[in-house]
């Protein structure tokens, strides 16, 4: 196992920081939209039911 | 036909039906053309010309028998993500350099199965996703001085430089449809699960499709009709039974609605692609179809949200935690750097991004109550320099990963299929594509359209090399 910090360069460690930061924002901003199911708990596995039905809604 | 290297799937197929050309004869006259734009192109990993031959003479004899399948000698490449029994099978890595797997992927053998002739195994951008790094750069046939994109990049230009007739990519964000774009030639990424995925490298599972590129569309129904269907190798393909393409790709569409999103898909979007998709879609209605205009609102939201990277990130992370980053050395910068940001993807974050799927979706069902395909741009705008791959969109200019995926990936998140056609050539002499999108299990539907549009046109016959 060679897992430190020091095999990385600091444009690596870098680059990682503001790609998380970046995308922690975007996500916190997704999780701010009204879901279509309002309250209702949605899994993973709705989005493929959706393609199974050929698009169409339950 | 004066070179059988020039010659579509479906034209093969036809001169091998009338006697006029056989297996053995297409096999040499596309290993010729492999050979003589192999050195400026780079798309062949590796090449397997003597099985290749052995093949085409087993298919003449068929042919010769009256027992021709539905592919019965038709040249074909491979993404190197496929698995191939005894041949090398790299992901355009140097983790898997030397791996020689011992079973081919389901979509290998159905090719082998319905007649296709393996040719070559063709280069990929590292495991489907990063730039290539310590493997060789395949160059898009148009300008060699330029990408044909990625990840399929092999498989695209392999087409385009007509070094074979047909072949497999694989598309997570755009990777099928995107090269294809950038090359002139047709692409298809299928609905979620229409064809399975047994045997080819993962990147992420949720996301990952695997479909045809080639010449015309009514090549790549032909192929869609031999790898589609349900495997119980792959849980996640569709139980749902492939209903058969090409019969309907021969017919025009009658009373076609064709929706054309103007926002966001022509936001960010040279004008001259912009001219020519809306060019198409005229042509279209000259010949039947209505046009509505149609939104899509979450489109904005899935790119602008981080949606896609946080998916990929998290699932590509998970499959490489067997080697990563215990042997980070065996990954190039671009995919080592997805490696190292994986951890950092919470699951709150993944199981958010995951959810708003659903946004997609819905918007695409109120999209399709009123159209039957959608019509967009597909790449941007035209294939960037290999040196910096900065797409130049209009007068603007952006790194290619900030915009390539920005009109494709959304329907990787739907699920939806969607085909990427050539409309013609820029004022630089690139070609530019168009995007026609349909209800998920409606490939059909976008391959019929795609071969409508290319019996009233004639952009997917350009061709760079010949």
């Amino acid at each position: 196992m060679t897992d430190s910090v020091e095999q990385y360069s600091d444009d690596e460690r870098r680059r990682v920081v503001e790609q998380t930061e970046l995308r922690r924002e975007k996500l916190r901003l997704l999780r701010e939209v009204p879901h279509p199911f309002g309250t209702v708990a949605v899994e993973p596995a709705t989005a493929e039911r959706w393609i199974e039905r050929g698009g169409r809604s339950e | 036909m004066s070179d059988l290297a020039d010659a579509t799937a479906t034209e093969l197929l036809d001169l091998f039906g009338a006697g006029a050309a056989s297996p053995v004869d297409a096999v040499e006259a596309v290993l010729a053309r492999i050979e003589r734009v192999e050195p400026a192109v780079q798309a062949v990993a590796t090449l397997v010309a003597d099985d290749a031959r052995a093949a085409a003479r087993a298919s003449e004899r068929r042919w010769h028998n009256g027992e021709a399948r539905p592919l019965e000698g038709v040249p074909y490449g491979l993404k190197d993500v496929v698995a191939t029994a005894g041949v090398r099978t790299s992901g355009g890595s140097r983790r898997f350099a030397d791996h020689v797997p011992d079973a081919s992927a389901a979509v290998a053998r159905r090719l082998e199965q319905a007649g296709g002739v393996l040719v070559a195994k063709l280069n990929t951008y590292e495991l489907a996703l990063g730039t290539p790094d310590g493997v060789p750069y395949t160059r898009n046939p148009w300008d060699v001085e330029r990408t044909p994109g990625g990840s399929s990049s092999g498989s695209a230009a392999a087409v385009a430089a007509r070094e074979l007739p047909i072949a497999i990519g694989t598309d997570t964000g755009g990777s099928i449809r995107i090269p294809a774009s950038f090359c002139g030639v047709t692409g298809l990424k299928p609905t979620y699960g229409a064809v399975p995925r047994t045997g080819v490298f993962p990147l992420s599972w949720t996301l990952d499709h695997v479909g045809p590129l080639a010449t015309a569309a009514l090549d790549a129904a032909l192929v869609m009709d031999a790898i589609a269907g349900p495997d119980d190798g792959d849980p996640t393909s569709s139980a749902r039974p492939w209903r058969p393409a090409v019969a309907g790709a021969r017919a025009d569409p009658a009373g076609l609605r064709v929706g054309l999103p103007r926002d966001w898909f022509f936001d960010v979007c040279d004008p001259q692609v912009a001219a020519a998709t809306e060019r198409a879609v005229e042509l279209l209605a000259e010949n039947g179809a209505s046009v509505v205009e149609v939104s899509v609102p979450a489109a904005r939201l899935a790119e602008e949200r981080g949606m896609w990277d946080a998916i990929v990130y998290a699932e590509c992370g998970s499959l490489h935690e067997d080697a990563f980053p215990a042997h980070a050395e065996l990954y190039g910068a671009d995919f080592r750097h997805v490696l190292l940001t994986a951890p950092f993807v919470s699951a709150l974050e993944y199981l958010a991004a995951l959810r708003g799927r659903v946004h997609i979706q819905r918007d695409l069902e109120a999209a399709f109550a009123s159209a039957d395909v959608l019509v967009t741009p597909c790449a941007v705008a035209a294939a960037p320099l290999a040196a910096d791959m900065v797409m130049e969109v209009g007068d603007r200019r952006y790194p290619w990963r900030e915009v390539a995926g920005r009109t494709t990936a959304i329907f990787n998140l739907a699920g939806a299929p969607a085909l990427s056609l050539p409309i013609g050539l820029d004022e630089g002499g690139l070609p530019m594509g168009m995007q026609v999108v349909a209800p998920p299990h409606a490939d059909g539907l976008c391959l019929q359209v795609g071969a409508w549009y290319q019996r009233l046109t004639t952009h997917h016959r350009a061709a760079p090399m010949t």
